[in-house]
């Protein structure tokens, strides 16, 4: 990490100790006052740091670059819901939202180790992997490889089913520190394969599977809040394979399709 | 903080991408090629030419073999290669040569092309021209060309034929699922759409799964969804649920995909037997209030076929079975209904499907049951419905892989399938026909 990455984050842990300890640390000496300050007048000081990078280098965020101290941990549970276009599977409008947990776990030194999992049930992605944050002022970048498994399974409505393929996804996050609120726009190409479906005892693979099932653009805000916790939303663009957006084996168009994702949640 | 989130939640949306709705455009010659100055051939010209075909040039396009299936005016040759099929004429030209042409489609990608073939060797051409009907041996090949898109037909391709096809008219069902193609594929032809059940047939089908709804005037249509979504029908007033609507409102305000009506199931079945030689209907009854209406309409249509068939004139006689098919609990409670208020009436009993298991199929006298294939093949359950005097047809399988552990496991009689002339081809190759007619 760079000298100054490393001051900031001196800085940053300064300062979640305490802000004016922080401000002693990284600026002029505080000008007396004759009054002894409060709690709520150290809450209310400016940190020497943006919330922003406080959090980026202690804890870490979700989704914002960032480069949390040696074993820092951050964990959220969250939902997304994709809009899917009811042509792609016969017409079927229901959509269930998802719900999502992330973890990050700091490593040191910029890289972090980091797991994802999102269920409706029927449908299930876990993944685990590595990421590398760097920052330069109010920018940051990170790069991120992660490994899993998709699977669903239905049992129920008539059906005896189930699909299994690992998974491949590399990710690239720009972030911008807006003070107290972390804007990240990542983007991430979804590899996956080879895919095994089964019916019954049947066990066979898909016609038109192909390890490039899409990629995604999204769109994260996440808002720091005084206790070190975060809440986020997000937004953004998925362009998937039919057969990785809906499993249940019908859909065996090799088109990519484009639908929106939205997304929820706090992290703690 | 409110303005700056605006402001981002703004900017997230400009990331949303709409999806770029391709569409394809079926090739054609320009002018109506050498069909237009030929002299087509008949119906039963066009039966010679039915069989399975190895490929000696065009592999790149169809594959090693090819199933080559006709129907009225049309000679299809079906692939396994992406569920390609061409969908060609033939004619006599005056120079006595013989034009097979038209053009080949992949459904679900937006590749497509013209295709242009002679009839080869020159004596079976001068027996067609001289309107007889030879019978074909391996002599008998097609050769010409195809192309890509609309450009002119340069690339070789020889289809030779090497054997009969398999038993398959009043034997094994190739279901069209609700016409030729899924939503999702590029066929110039909407789902449950006249023009789509007329293309399933030149792409491999004998009978066809639609999808029945009712008008607010208790007409059944043929529609999938409940709601007139704009996935599926165009229109500015054509909004709402498929069921407040009169049908004048629907003529009036709603077209399909590609510009077609929604067709009446009175419609569809008199096109079905006087325009096609579609074999079978499959009519999934989507709501309760479809089953009465609906099998009246069989119920019509079977005494026009009798009177058809028992008629002095052999030549007007049709062979074509209507199903109403017992989709849910709501719809088998509206089938008893249907039952009781048809006898009463001194009607005879459509016949029908059952979907939800072998032993209500048995119980309720139906002629067929169609399973849903993501409980697996169920060979025990296909033999136990053989058994009692009923076929099976799965729904609805599209992907390769499975459709060959059914016809080699299940050996059903017949499978809806959006893919038919993948399905045709496989039957052709690794499928055993069926003993019996599944539908009456």
């Amino acid at each position: 990490m760079p000298a100054h990455g490393r001051s900031l984050v001196l800085v940053a842990l300064a300062a979640s100790l305490s802000p004016v300890a922080a401000q002693a640390a990284s600026g002029p000496p505080v000008a007396a006052t004759t009054a002894t300050p409060t709690v709520m007048d150290e809450l209310s000081a400016p940190p020497a740091v943006s919330r922003v990078e406080h959090q980026a280098t202690h804890r870490g965020f979700t989704f914002y670059p960032s480069m949390p101290e040696l074993h820092a941990f951050r964990f959220a549970v969250g939902a997304f819901y994709d809009a899917i276009d009811p042509a792609v599977m016969y017409g079927f409008n229901v959509r269930v939202p998802q719900l999502s947990i992330d973890a990050r776990y700091g490593l040191g030194s910029g890289f972090s180790l980091k797991g994802h999992l999102n269920t409706m049930l029927v449908v299930n992605e876990i993944m685990l992997g590595g990421a590398y944050a760097w920052r330069a002022g109010d920018w940051s970048i990170e790069g991120a490889m992660s490994f899993g498994v998709y699977y669903g399974r239905l049992a129920q409505f008539g059906f005896d089913a189930a699909q299994l393929a690992p998974e491949y996804r590399p990710e690239i996050t720009l972030g911008y520190d807006f003070d107290t609120i972390a804007l990240s726009l990542r983007g991430s190409l979804l590899l996956m394969g080879p895919e095994r479906a089964r019916v019954g005892d049947t066990w066979a693979g898909l016609d038109n599977s192909n390890a490039f099932v899409g990629h995604s653009e999204m769109l994260f805000v996440e808002n720091t809040t005084r206790s070190n916790s975060i809440w986020y939303f997000g937004i953004g663009a998925m362009t998937t394979r039919a057969y990785y957006a809906l499993w249940l084996l019908f859909p065996d168009s090799p088109a990519l399709f484009t639908y929106p994702r939205v997304v929820a949640g706090y992290e703690f | 903080m409110n303005s700056k989130n605006a402001l981002l939640i703004a900017a997230a949306t400009v990331l949303l991408q709409c999806e770029q709705s391709d569409e394809l455009t079926i090739p054609q010659f320009p002018d109506g090629g050498l069909l237009r100055s030929g002299q087509l051939l008949s119906r039963d010209q066009l039966l010679m030419f039915e069989g399975m075909y190895t490929v000696p040039q065009g592999v790149p396009l169809f594959g090693e073999q090819v199933a080559v299936r006709t129907s009225p005016g049309t000679v299809s040759v079906l692939s396994e290669k992406n569920a390609g099929f061409s969908v060609l004429g033939a004619a006599c030209m005056p120079d006595r040569r013989v034009v097979v042409e038209g053009y080949w489609q992949y459904p679900m990608l937006l590749d497509a092309g013209l295709v242009r073939l002679f009839v080869g060797p020159s004596e079976f051409s001068d027996a067609l021209c001289d309107g007889e009907t030879p019978d074909p041996d391996t002599s008998f090949e097609l050769d010409g060309h195809f192309g890509s898109d609309s450009e002119f037909p340069r690339q070789p391709l020889t289809l030779r034929w090497s054997r009969q096809l398999k038993p398959w008219r009043d034997r094994f069902f190739t279901v069209a699922h609700h016409g030729a193609c899924e939503n999702t594929d590029h066929c110039g032809a909407a789902p449950n759409s006249l023009e789509s059940i007329r293309l399933a047939e030149r792409v491999g089908s004998n009978a066809a799964e639609l999808d029945v709804r009712i008008t607010r005037d208790g007409i059944p249509i043929l529609f999938h969804d409940p709601g007139l979504s704009r996935t599926l029908v165009r229109g500015t007033f054509c909004n709402g649920q498929v069921a407040d609507l009169s049908l004048a409102e629907l003529m009036g305000s709603c077209e399909l995909r590609y510009g077609e009506l929604i067709p009446t199931v009175e419609q569809t079945l008199d096109m079905m037997v006087n325009e096609t030689e579609m074999e079978g209907v499959y009519l999934d009854m989507k709501v309760p209030g479809a089953v009465l209406p609906t099998s009246r309409l069989v119920v019509k249509l079977m005494a026009e076929l009798e009177a058809r068939n028992t008629n002095s004139d052999p030549s007007d006689d049709r062979k074509f079975g209507a199903l109403v098919a017992i989709t849910t609990d709501e719809v088998l409670a509206a089938w008893h209904e249907t039952k009781a208020q048809l006898t009463k009436e001194g009607l005879p009993i459509p016949p029908c499907l059952a979907e939800k298991d072998a032993e209500t199929v048995i119980a309720e006298g139906c002629v067929a049951w169609g399973p849903t294939w993501t409980k697996g093949p169920q060979a025990d359950k296909v033999q136990l419905a053989r058994a009692a005097g009923a076929g099976t047809i799965f729904w609805t399988i599209n992907q390769s892989e499975f459709i060959n552990e059914f016809l080699t496991v299940a050996q059903p009689d017949g499978i809806i399938s959006a893919r038919a002339a993948l399905l045709f081809y496989r039957y052709q190759t690794i499928g055993t026909p069926p003993p019996i007619r599944p539908m009456p």
